[in-house]
């Protein structure tokens, strides 16, 4: 503990390990990791406890880390400013050891008590979001966060695995779900923070293309997804009861695309699709696992 | 259901060789404008088509499998 910043007392400490792990960010994670192994099968809630702790401990880990690595830009930015490194009340070492632990101990805690594909696959999203999101992809293309997305899709699969010890298509599907979600997600944050970016010298979609392309990829990758979240019915995955909260969630986020698109200004609109984008995605997983169950 | 394949791969198959196409025609270009990494944009988009193809083949596939029907009691399997 002498390698935290002095003057930081247990109080202050407790709450700033915990914004290390962005928990916010980390409860849709844990939606897309739960509906999955219920969609699988049925797994006893003892599983179902441990694989969120350690899905929890997992991406909690990697988000540490991510502040450690992005250090240097989290502090020009408001945004992420009062993060503990930039605010001055931890230390970049103690920062690191934190987020390692955390990996670490989630590996075992999947590997002992669920299986070995669960803990690597949770392992994989971590050294995704790492080294391929954080360390390579996001300071040198536009397409950070198409391909970084494939990080935050690791956990359907980690559900998945947790219940059969496999992965099969119905798995992929709903990686590629997350996958393709992330773009028109995140770029609505990042048309209302493309300042901040520019600022930081993140070469994040509308920084670098503009708002008008930014806005027509987010297009394209809204009526991708809404495909994407159809195919799995045409194999007996899932039924009609899905089928209906796919079309109705993803015609309500495609009509906010498209108003976000056509409105001046569009700042409201833009705010509208990222709530609601996080909302789409909770309701779809739930209206798959709701499916299955009926 | 099956029916709903074609429209659903053809939407996600035009939305995507879109954004390909953005990228191969500049309107989304990279962040430099060295060759090598106007070339690391246009993988960037093509790795995830390919993936999507690929899923969209094993999803035909899997509608093409013969459903398995259970034996009905009494009857050897």
């Amino acid at each position: 503990m002498s390698d935290l910043a002095a003057g930081t007392t247990g109080r202050s400490l407790a709450a700033d390990l915990v914004m290390l792990t962005k928990p916010r960010i980390i409860s849709l994670l844990l939606v897309t990791t739960a509906a999955p192994m219920y969609i699988a099968g049925s797994p006893s809630w003892v599983t179902v406890l441990v694989v969120m702790v350690g899905g929890y401990l997992m991406a909690g880990g990697a988000n540490a880390v991510n502040m450690y690595i992005d250090q240097d830009i989290d502090d020009r930015m408001a945004r992420t400013r009062l993060r503990p490194i930039p605010g001055g009340r931890m230390t970049p070492r103690a920062v690191l050891a934190f987020g390692l632990a955390l990996a670490v101990g989630a590996t075992w805690l999947l590997a002992w008590s669920v299986n070995v594909l669960t803990a690597a696959l949770a392992l994989g999203g971590f050294y995704f979001y790492i080294f391929i999101y954080t360390r390579w992809l996001k300071r040198t293309t536009p397409q950070n966060i198409v391909i970084g997305g494939a990080a935050g899709a690791f956990p359907p699969l980690v559900g998945w695995a947790a219940t059969t010890g496999t992965v099969d298509l119905t798995a992929i599907y709903l990686f590629l779900i997350v996958f393709y979600w992330t773009p028109p997600h995140f770029w609505a944050l990042a048309l209302l923070k493309q300042a901040d970016y520019g600022r930081a010298g993140v070469p994040m979609a509308p920084v670098i293309w503009g708002e008008r392309e930014t806005m027509d990829q987010m297009l394209w990758y809204t009526l991708l997804l809404i495909a994407l979240t159809v195919l799995p019915v045409t194999y007996g995955a899932f039924g009609l009861v899905y089928l209906a909260s796919a079309l109705a969630l993803g015609g309500a986020l495609l009509w906010g695309v498209l108003r976000m698109r056509r409105s001046t200004p569009w700042t409201g609109a833009a705010w509208w699709v990222y709530k609601y984008s996080l909302l789409y995605l909770a309701l779809l997983f739930v209206a798959m696992a709701v499916d299955v169950k009926v | 259901m099956s029916r709903l394949f074609l429209p659903a791969a053809l939407i996600a198959l035009v939305s995507q060789l879109a954004v390909v196409w953005s990228v191969v025609a500049g309107r989304a270009p990279a962040s430099s404008t060295r060759a090598a990494a106007r070339w690391a944009e246009v993988a960037w988009v093509v790795i995830p088509t390919l993936f999507l193809l690929a899923t969209l083949y094993l999803t035909w596939n899997r509608m093409a499998e013969p459903v398995a029907v259970a034996p009905a009691a009494g009857v050897p399997a």
